[in-house]
């Protein structure tokens, strides 16, 4: 009983801690201008939402009073970042799939060595590739353009994919497409009639890390885009007015940015839950 | 004419193999781990391609033929249902691919009937995980027999099954074949199995074929030493024999018998040779010489001795109602007529 | 001398019951099987006389003395597992001498002591060598030497022979036995292969669901099961069962085919115990094809066996029953089945339980 009770404080105390961040952008996205500069902080507040009305440009006339200049930014790159993170996490999951399913049934010359090539893309610290990358996608005419972070993420997220799907697929049994082959399919529908449902979970796994992987990336995004295809992080941190920093729309923002993963991770928990326990699928 | 024939030299599996499994026949590959029977099986499948030698089906050479054009139907060790589907989705899989697209009514249909004939037809909407062992090696036999297939391979199906479902479905299975007059190809290192179910037994060692027959003539008149003591529970007893001057003379035993009550066969015999004798060809309670009992095992329809001669051990097979106590002194006979004559260093059976 | 008493033991794991008042005594330099399907709770058994597990109610006593909330290591008992538990980076003769390490016992003694051991089990040319470099039927030995060299107060053994192949699994059996012949040592002995149990217990207890079925020499639950789990789970195949209806003493019984069959010995006891349905239990070997027996039915398959043939015969639709006949010939068709019947046993349908 005591222990109970111990352990309940001990969940408690840790849920508040790292709970705390968000309740605090959460809570300052609808706190009123006064309030949010207020020491000690305010916990009973007029909520407001007037910092998302000005975020999304439904009340432009409200902004002005915060300072700000012309039109909100946020929603256009806000939808260039579903677009660039979302493309760029069903590529890199397909892809994946498909050549960890080749790494894990056939026997690929120089497997091993191909398996570290593709992991060693993702030692490198992106900070060191910035300049070149800028330099390369100058020439090609890439910069500031939709297919050319798309590619970029999915060059950085593929590595992993291949890594995580491999595992997977190695769990499942050979036998399983072998089966569907001798029962008269191919091997390309039995991958897909069989492996693939199988694969869920390891899947939704993948397309989560992908996801936050590319949602979350900041730096190229940064120095390779800047007006067209800007996605919303460096935009949530470029929101100013002329009367310093406005706390409030950065928060309406940085809330309104976490919903995408948040939705995600819920709608595919049941596969997640599964998937996360690596290796201990039950055959 | 309908059988499969092959012909191939995997040069570590499986050597200069040839096998034929006839028409409507039940016939069992028998070997230790590591023999290359699952090999075999798989290459008659087309999951493995042979790297020399033909395989024939029905007359016609399959080598290089996608698995799913042989019309072959595999049977795993471990099932392999799809945990995705129903009982009745795993057993219309095979019948909804484009090669053997078959309408919706039909599959219905014969579904109906496999699952009647297996007896699952309770289990239809049930996903596999929810079935037990027996059942779900029903089901896996039932994908196999939807479409008909010219052959079954099945690969060990019943070592997942405890004791007492497999002596259950061994005879299911038995009869099944002969109900359906499919052609059986069947893989297992039970050398139990094999004989029970076997109209032939084909026994398999480190991917040398070893002997073919029926179940009577592996038992009873084994090719060599490796089959003598792979079939049969306990083993054949081996003896080191030395033919000279019309006698018999057996190691240990002490023993000389009349050479020409042991050996019919017309060759001469070399001047070693090694003997064997199965455990129920030694009779307890007669003849001259005694030995002692140094362990006895109840084993329920009969026993075992374990009889010590010397430093030589014989294991002897007596009726359950005989009482034999360890360290007691029992006269003991070998039966002329059943001893079995090996080549020393061949190991090869002799006469 | 009673060596292990366990008294009224139940162990329950949340709703589920894994044993249920179990009671019985293990005598000095008894050879005990407990003997089972998966699930039925003879491992748990096990491991609360072992006390890694503690039982939620019922006592334990070890040479008289009560052990219930001991420690393992305080109850001079070895344990041997069914993956035998070597330690992978000691040689064979410190996996031996570990536990005596642990007693603190001296080196030289430890040296005797194990070398002992070695002897009795044939190790002494590999005391060198590390588990990996051991065959399984080695590996299991210097498991069960490890567990020797304490001279503990009993043996436990969890399936210590499922991990070896079929040719292997009975030389080690054999040898096992032998070894229980020469040393002595008290040992409770867990397995669910019925042909284990029979050719090496001095008494089986036969576990299903948690509850003890029966417990008595082999001999007793062959040919005395005290109901139809027993008898169907020993003995391969296991018993037949054929339902009866008794007509009544001088009339005889009722088979499913409608034939009637008479057995003085039987009726008299139907009689007795004032039964109608029934099920006759009878083993495969003491049925015969003969020419005039009293069950008649067809021949479904012949499963040769070398030295037998065992026969499966369908005596009325659906009911299939096992037949041994030692005759090298292979019969089918109709045949006509004798009965033995001093080896008859008679159940209750509705209880399951033997009627004697």
């Amino acid at each position: 009983m005591v222990w109970k009770v111990a352990k309940g404080i001990l969940i408690a105390l840790a849920l508040v801690f790292f709970l705390l961040p968000i309740y605090w952008i959460v809570a300052t996205s609808f706190k009123q201008w006064p309030d949010i500069f207020a020491i000690p902080p305010k916990f009973v507040f007029r909520g407001t939402l007037v910092h998302y009305l000005t975020l999304f440009n439904i009340r432009p006339e409200e902004a002005a009073k915060f300072g700000q200049v012309g039109k909100s930014l946020f929603p256009p790159r806000f939808l260039n970042s579903i677009v660039i993170a979302g493309v760029s996490t069903v590529l890199s999951v397909a892809l994946g799939t498909f050549s960890a399913y080749a790494f894990s049934r056939f026997r690929v010359r120089g497997e091993n060595d191909l398996l570290f090539f593709i992991l060693s893309t993702r030692m490198l610290p992106p900070i060191v590739v910035g300049i070149p990358f800028f330099v390369v996608y100058r020439a090609l005419g890439l910069i500031d353009t939709h297919i050319g972070l798309i590619l970029l993420y999915m060059t950085f997220n593929l590595s992993f994919a291949v890594w995580l799907m491999k595992g997977f697929i190695d769990e499942i049994p050979r036998e399983f497409e072998e089966a569907a082959m001798v029962d008269g399919y191919t091997r390309f529908e039995a991958f897909f009639k069989v492996i693939l449902p199988q694969a869920l979970s390891g899947i939704a796994a993948t397309a989560v890390f992908c996801l936050i992987a590319a949602w979350n990336e900041f730096f190229f995004a940064l120095i390779l885009t800047s007006e067209k295809a800007r996605t919303a992080p460096p935009s949530i941190a470029a929101i100013q007015g002329t009367s310093g920093i406005n706390w409030g729309q950065i928060a309406a923002g940085v809330t309104v940015f976490l919903l995408p993963v948040v939705v995600f991770t819920f709608l595919v928990r049941k596969y997640l839950a599964r998937g996360l326990t690596f290796g201990v699928i039950k055959r | 004419m309908r059988d499969v024939e092959k012909r191939f030299g995997k040069i570590q599996a499986l050597r200069g193999m040839t096998l034929e499994v006839r028409d409507g026949e039940f016939l069992v590959l028998l070997g230790p781990t590591g023999a290359g029977k699952t090999t075999t099986l798989r290459i008659v499948s087309g999951l493995e391609e042979p790297d020399r030698g033909d395989v024939f089906i029905d007359g016609v050479r399959m080598n290089g033929v996608a698995p799913r054009d042989r019309n072959c139907a595999f049977v795993f060790q471990n099932y392999i249902l799809y945990p995705h589907l129903t009982v009745y989705d795993n057993l219309a899989f095979p019948l909804r691919s484009k090669l053997w697209r078959t309408e919706e009514g039909e599959i219905r249909k014969r579904i109906e009937h496999v699952a009647r004939v297996l007896k699952i037809e309770h289990l239809l909407q049930r996903k596999p995980d929810k079935l037990s062992g027996g059942e779900q090696q029903r089901v896996a036999l039932g994908r196999a027999m939807v479409r008909n297939p010219r052959i079954f391979l099945m690969d060990e199906p019943l070592s997942n099954l405890d004791a007492k479902l497999r002596e259950e479905m061994r005879v299911e299975l038995k009869s099944l074949q002969k109900n359906l007059g499919a052609t059986f190809f069947f893989v297992t290192h039970d050398h139990v199995e094999a004989m029970t179910l076997g109209d032939r037994v084909a026994v398999l060692n480190q991917g040398v074929l070893q002997q073919v027959g029926t179940p009577e003539e592996v038992y009873e008149y084994p090719a060599n030493v490796f089959v003598a003591r792979f079939v049969g529970n306990p083993e054949m007893n081996f003896l080191e024999g030395f033919p000279e001057g019309g006698k018999l003379y057996l190691g240990d035993l002490a023993l000389a018998l009349d050479l020409e009550k042991v050996w019919k066969g017309r060759e001469v015999l070399p001047s070693r040779v090694l003997v064997g004798i199965r455990p129920e060809n030694i009779l307890l309670g007669q003849g001259g010489t005694v030995g002692e009992v140094y362990l006895v095992e109840d084993l329920g329809a009969d026993k075992i001795v374990r009889l010590r001669v010397g430093e030589t051990l014989l294991r002897v097979r007596v009726p359950k109602e005989a009482e034999f106590s360890v360290g007691e002194k029992v006269p003991y006979l070998l039966v002329h007529e059943k001893l079995l004559f090996f080549d020393p260093i061949t190991e090869k059976r002799l006469g | 001398m009673e060596r292990v008493r366990l008294e009224g033991l139940s162990k329950r794991f949340g709703a589920f019951e894994a044993v249920q008042d179990v009671t019985l005594s293990v005598f000095e330099g008894e050879f005990v099987v407990f003997l089972g399907p998966s699930g039925c709770g003879k491992t748990t058994t096990l491991r609360m006389i072992a006390g890694l597990e503690k039982p939620t109610r019922g006592d334990i006593f070890i040479a008289g003395k009560r052990v219930t909330q001991l420690p393992p290591a305080r109850r001079n008992i070895a344990f041997v597992f069914q993956n035998y538990a070597l330690y992978p980076h000691m040689t064979a003769f410190e996996n031996i001498a570990f536990p005596l390490e642990a007693q603190g016992v001296p080196r030289e003694e430890v040296q005797r002591r194990v070398r002992e051991v070695a002897k009795i089990l044939g190790l002494e040319h590999l005391l060198a060598l590390r588990p990996a470099q051991l065959s399984s039927g080695d590996m299991q030995k210097v498991a069960l030497g490890r567990a020797m060299v304490r001279r503990p107060q009993v043996f436990l053994m969890d399936e210590p022979l499922s991990g070896l192949d079929a040719k292997l699994r009975e030389e080690m059996r054999a040898e096992l036995k032998r070894l229980h012949i020469e040393i002595g040592a008290t040992t409770i002995y867990v397995t669910h292969d019925q042909i284990e149990a029979m050719s090496m217990a001095d008494r089986i207890v036969v576990m299903n669901e948690g509850r003890i079925q029966q417990v008595g020499s082999p001999k007793e639950v062959y040919l005395h099961p005290e109901n139809l789990f027993v008898a169907h789970f020993i003995g391969s195949p296991g018993m037949n069962f054929i339902p009866l209806l008794f007509l009544g003493e001088g009339r005889g019984f009722r088979l499913e085919n409608g034939e009637s069959i008479r057995c003085e010995a039987m009726e008299k006891l139907a009689m007795q115990r004032g039964v109608r349905e029934c099920i006759l239990g009878i083993r495969p070997e003491f049925l015969s094809i003969a020419a005039s027996g009293e069950i008649r039915g067809s021949v479904v398959s012949v499963e040769p066996l070398g030295y037998k043939n065992l026969y499966a015969v369908e005596i009325a639709p659906g009911r299939i029953i096992r037949v041994e006949d030692m005759r090298r010939e292979r019969f089918s068709g109709n045949v006509s089945l004798a009965v033995r019947w001093e080896a008859a046993c008679l159940f209750d349908p509705k209880t399951g339980q033997s009627i004697r």
